[in-house]
Formats: structure tokens, C-alpha cells, sequence
């Protein structure tokens, strides 16, 4: 269901051009859970940037519900991340003059809160584990919080798939641990498909969907 | 939506407190001016339209004071086709009143406007005589009598038949007259032989005349035929006047119009300031929002309906500032100063422009933001 075929980025630095990915091929299926490592600069970010709709590859085709989001323009793209994609970041990038609650609803206002709306993100918070702190800023939260309300901001709009970037990056290994456990948790009971990016080894020796990349091209991890 | 930019409003609140007292100074200079000019027009207006006569004066003279004529001339005058009645005039300064010294301003100045009594009985357009609310106008035998005006009544508290000493001279008050503006109501009327001893002027001698004829709306051409028969008088009717004050008075409203305008464009250029930096700043969180699946336009309207609230709420003080300078001035000014609705509603009106121009061009900028640009920030 999502599909990239021989993909290429290639980057204007100045005069010389820097070739973010050299031809990737990816597929991931509904209800997977995939984790993507590499070095730093080897293209991981950019690969979930196009993944998500944020860029659009130099050549190459990018396929999600059958819909070839690499044509789309800057209208489609936006439309296609509000209804089809949820972001987790690694520094949380909440909006430090809302409330969880709000945090969550943001990608939705747009459209208008409906009263289902809020009902679903407070039932998100909760399953979180944040029903307590629904009201409190972005401030008066700890970090594995604030990731909290990543996700449940990132699961807002039903998404088919979730990618992270680098989700527990900067938490400690313990709330690294259970920010990992609540996305392998909605993974398995409501089958929504993750994309990670990460390079803590720990995990990826849980999982049997682990690519690598370096260089700008793309392999799977066999072991 | 609306929520999201009340709140980026309130993160700065030092900034959003300047900036609108900034766009309240600029709407209250603008509404502040205009009411002023307006007010000075209207003030002038009501005091022309009093006049309904003809001046005449010497030529060349800027006001009574500087002007001499024969008083046997107004029998001349009399006899020109549709004047009705001739009045000499001999007018001065008043320096003492009750044996107190006047402040020299606008404001106290006091004058005394001499009148023979016999031709007085006569007048039916005189601005004095027309305007009497208590007591009576002068008439023949009149001796140390005098008609004073509503101001000068109620600033020395003087009632009919009380006693007023005018330059060490004493007057019984037989009359209160009232134009409907202070600026007007400050004279007292007195018979015109101790008005000219007053004025230090020799006998047969006058300030000037105060014509009145049979239909107002010639005043102007008669005061032409007097001009062409006593080449050395100045004769002007009151609409005379007015073209003469409407000059001036358009030259003054440009000028405050271009100082209203100059605070307007200031009020404009700190709005764009504050929401040029206030974008900065937030720049990643455009970013964010983009990513979010906001579209560029929905990141546009954010930003103008932040400038839209701070012109709304600009405008709300700018009102309320307005409010209270208009009031404020009215109570030190000689003349009275209108709150007018419209003058309030345009001012109120700007602010709100002025909000929506300031932020339209930040507005558009973090509208163009790239977000994987953006976010990294």
C-alpha cells in the first residue's frame, strides 16, 4: 500500500548538488512496523520527509493508497499529510502556546473542530496515559509527555501510517522504552502501519522489518 | 483558528500593549484632528451665519480697532436702495471687569461693543440684539445700561439688574444675550457715547458700521455698491466673510489631514514591524502546522487574523482614547468640540484597515515558508 520506486533526491547546496537518495525502492503494508537506520546525512530524514508528502522527489514514483503522491502539488501535498499522515519528531515540535488537548486537535482546526473531534483526541490522551494533563502547556510537561502528545496529535486524523523521526532521540532510555511500547501497542491492536526512523540498536533487534540506509541507497537488514 | 492568533497575541504581551496604544495614539491623532477641524468650521459657521448685515469698515483695517470712519456717513448709507438701518459701532478691548485685570487669552478676553441706543431700537437682524434670552436690548435713553453676553454672565455671576464695572465704568445688566458659542458670547453692549470715551475716539468719529438691509441675500451685492460709492470703506457681508474663513479653514484641514495621516502611517508601520518579527519568530511553527497538513493559505489567515484582532482591539482603545481627548479638549477650549459618529467610525475603520494591511505582507511570507525548511529552525 505504500510503494517507492527508485526514488532519487538530489539537493542544490550552493553550486554543488548533493544526492540525498540514489534510487530507493521501499514497500510497506498495512499494520507493519518498520524501522529505518543509517549514519547521520545518509538520507534517512529525507526519505521520511518524502514518505510523508513534506518533499517531492527528484525522479521516481512515490505510491500511497494507490495514489502517486509525487505529482501532487503544494495544495494535494498538504491536503494528503492532513487526512493520510501523522508526524512524530524528535524534539516533539507541540505549539508552545496551547494546551495538550489543543496540541492534538491543531492539524484539525483548519476544518473546524467538531465535538467528535475533541471526544476522539481526549480518548487519544487518555489511552496515553495523559488524561490528567489534557490541560496543562507544553512547558509543565516532561519530555516522554510531550512525546505523548505527538502521538496522540499524530493519530488525530485516523493516518494510515505514522512516521518518526527519531521518537525517543531526546528521552531517556527508560521513557524511550515506553514511548516505543505505546506505538508497538497501537501498531498490533489497531494495525496502523509505523515508519521509524532511529539508531538505537536495542529496538531494532526486537523487529524483522529493519533497512538500512547509507549513501542515499536503501537495503534490508537480514539476520 | 481565531483562538490560536489571540494567543500568539497574548505570548507578547508587553509587545501587543505598546503596539496597540500605538494604533489607539494614531486613531485618537486622527479622530482628535478631525473632530478639531470640523468643530472649528462649525463654530465659525454658526457665528457667520449670526451676521446677517453688512461691516463696513476703513480700508484696509483688519478689525474695529484699527479702523476709523466718520460716523456722519451712515446717513449717506441709509439712503442706498434696500438698506434698511445703519448702525455705528465703536468697539474695544475690556481690561478690567469689577476692578479685576483679564487674563490676556482666547479664552477670558472680554470686549465692549458701543451702540447708539435710538438706532438700536430699530435693529431686527443684529446679532446681539436678535440673540437677547433675558432682560431687553437697548433702547433710546439708555444711560450706563448694558446687554452682556450668556459667557461673561455666568463667569461673573451677573443676573439683569445687576451692576458690572466695565474699564472703572459701572453698568446696570439690563439684558443677556446667547449665540449658542462662547466664543461669541464675551462682549458687552453699551450706548455708544461711553463706548467712545472708552475707546478714546473724538467725537463724530466710529469704528465702523453695521448695515442691515431688506433682503439678506443681496448683503453681498449692496456691499459692493457701498465699496463702489465710499472707495475708502471696506464693506463685507457675512458670506464675504465665510469665503474668506473657507480658504483658510480648507488650508488648515489639509494640514491636519496630513498629520493624521503621517500618525496613521506610523500606526501601520508598527503593526507590520510587530507582525514581521512575531513571524520570525515562529517560523518553525509554521512549519510544524504545515506539516500538519495546514495549507499555505490556512498559515496566511492565521497570521491576518492576528493583525485583524490587533486593529480591532487598537481601534476599540483608539475609540475610547478618542472619547476621552474629545472631551477632554472640549472642556479647556473656547469652543465646544463634536464627537462626531462619522469622524469615530472612520477612525475605527483605519484601525481595522490598518490591521489587515499591516499583516498582509507578513502574512503572505510565512504563507511561502518551505516546512521542512521552516520546521528545522
Amino acid at each position: 500500500m505504500i510503494a517507492l520506486e527508485n526514488v532519487t533526491k538530489v539537493y542544490k547546496v550552493g553550486e554543488t548538488e548533493v544526492h540525498a537518495l540514489r534510487g530507493v525502492s521501499l514497500k510497506v503494508n498495512k499494520g507493519d512496523f518498520v524501522f529505518i537506520v543509517g549514519p547521520s546525512g545518509s538520507g534517512k530524514t529525507t526519505l521520511l520527509e518524502i514518505l510523508g508528502g513534506l518533499m517531492t522527489p527528484t525522479t521516481g514514483k512515490v505510491v500511497i493508497d494507490g495514489k502517486e503522491i509525487s505529482k501532487f502539488n503544494d495544495f494535494q501535498l498538504s491536503m494528503f499529510r492532513r487526512d493520510r499522515i501523522g508526524f512524530v519528531f524528535q524534539s516533539f515540535n507541540l505549539i508552545p502556546t496551547l494546551t495538550a488537548l489543543e496540541n492534538v486537535l491543531v492539524p484539525m482546526i483548519p476544518q473546524g473542530i467538531t465535538k467528535k473531534l475533541e471526544k476522539r483526541a481526549r480518548s487519544l490522551l487518555k489511552e496515553l496515559g495523559l488524561g490528567h494533563r489534557m490541560h496543562h502547556t507544553p512547558n509543565q510537561l516532561s519530555g516522554g509527555e510531550k512525546q505523548r502528545v505527538a502521538i496522540a496529535r499524530a493519530l488525530i486524523n485516523n493516518p494510515v501510517i505514522v512516521l518518526a523521526d527519531e521518537p525517543t532521540g531526546e528521552l531517556d532510555s527508560k521513557t524511550g522504552d515506553v514511548i516505543m511500547e505505546y506505538m508497538r501497542k497501537l501498531n498490533k491492536e489497531e494495525n496502523i502501519s509505523f515508519v521509524i526512523v532511529t539508531h538505537d540498536t536495542e529496538y531494532i533487534k526486537k523487529s524483522d522489518k529493519v533497512y538500512m540506509i547509507k549513501d542515499g541507497k536503501i537495503h534490508k537488514v537480514t539476520r | 483558528m481565531i483562538k490560536i492568533a489571540s494567543r500568539n497575541l497574548y505570548r507578547k504581551k508587553l509587545r501587543t500593549i505598546i503596539l496597540l496604544f500605538g494604533i489607539g495614539i494614531a486613531v485618537t491623532g486622527f479622530v482628535g484632528l478631525m473632530s478639531f477641524s470640523s468643530s472649528i468650521k462649525t463654530t465659525f459657521h454658526e457665528s457667520l451665519e449670526s451676521i446677517q448685515g453688512i461691516i463696513v469698515m476703513q480700508k484696509g483695517a483688519l478689525d474695529y480697532p484699527f479702523s476709523t470712519i466718520d460716523e456722519k456717513d451712515a446717513d449717506k448709507i441709509e439712503r442706498i436702495k434696500s438698506v434698511s438701518l445703519v448702525v455705528p459701532q465703536i468697539s474695544g478691548m475690556v481690561s478690567e471687569v469689577d476692578g479685576e485685570k483679564i487674563p490676556f487669552s482666547l479664552e477670558a478676553a472680554v470686549s465692549f461693543v458701543g451702540e447708539d441706543p435710538e438706532k438700536a431700537e430699530e435693529e431686527k437682524t443684529g446679532m446681539f440684539k436678535h440673540n437677547v434670552v433675558l432682560g431687553r436690548y437697548l433702547k433710546p435713553g439708555d444711560r450706563n445700561a448694558a446687554v452682556i453676553g450668556k459667557k461673561i454672565a455666568d463667569d461673573y455671576k451677573k443676573k439683569i439688574g445687576s451692576r458690572i464695572e466695565i474699564n472703572r465704568r459701572s453698568f446696570r445688566v439690563v439684558g443677556i444675550y446667547s449665540s449658542g458659542t462662547d466664543l461669541m458670547d464675551t462682549m458687552v453692549i453699551i450706548p455708544l457715547d461711553q463706548a467712545r470715551e472708552m475707546a478714546g475716539l473724538p467725537e463724530g468719529k466710529v469704528n465702523g458700521f453695521y448695515v442691515e438691509v431688506e433682503d439678506p441675500k443681496k448683503a453681498s451685492a449692496i456691499a459692493g455698491v457701498i465699496e463702489d460709492i465710499f472707495p475708502e470703506y471696506d464693506a463685507a457681508s457675512s458670506s464675504d466673510y465665510a469665503e474668506e474663513l473657507g480658504t483658510v479653514l480648507s488650508q488648515i484641514d489639509t494640514f491636519f489631514l496630513a498629520v493624521a495621516g503621517i500618525a496613521i502611517l506610523i500606526g501601520g508601520i508598527g503593526i507590520l514591524n510587530t507582525i514581521m518579527m512575531s513571524v520570525a519568530e515562529r517560523r518553525k511553527e509554521f512549519g510544524i502546522l504545515r506539516a500538519m497538513g495546514w495549507t499555505d493559505d490556512n498559515v496566511m489567515w492565521l497570521v491576518v487574523e492576528e493583525s485583524f484582532l490587533l486593529g480591532l482591539s487598537g481601534g476599540v482603545l483608539g475609540m475610547i482614547m478618542s472619547y476621552a481627548s474629545v472631551k477632554a479638549a472640549s472642556a479647556v477650549m473656547p469652543f465646544k468640540i463634536i464627537a462626531d459618529p462619522t469622524v469615530f467610525a472612520w477612525g475605527f475603520c483605519i484601525a481595522v484597515l490598518l490591521g489587515i494591511l499591516g499583516g498582509a505582507y507578513p502574512a503572505w511570507r510565512a504563507s511561502r515558508l518551505e516546512p521542512v525548511i521552516a520546521m528545522k529552525d
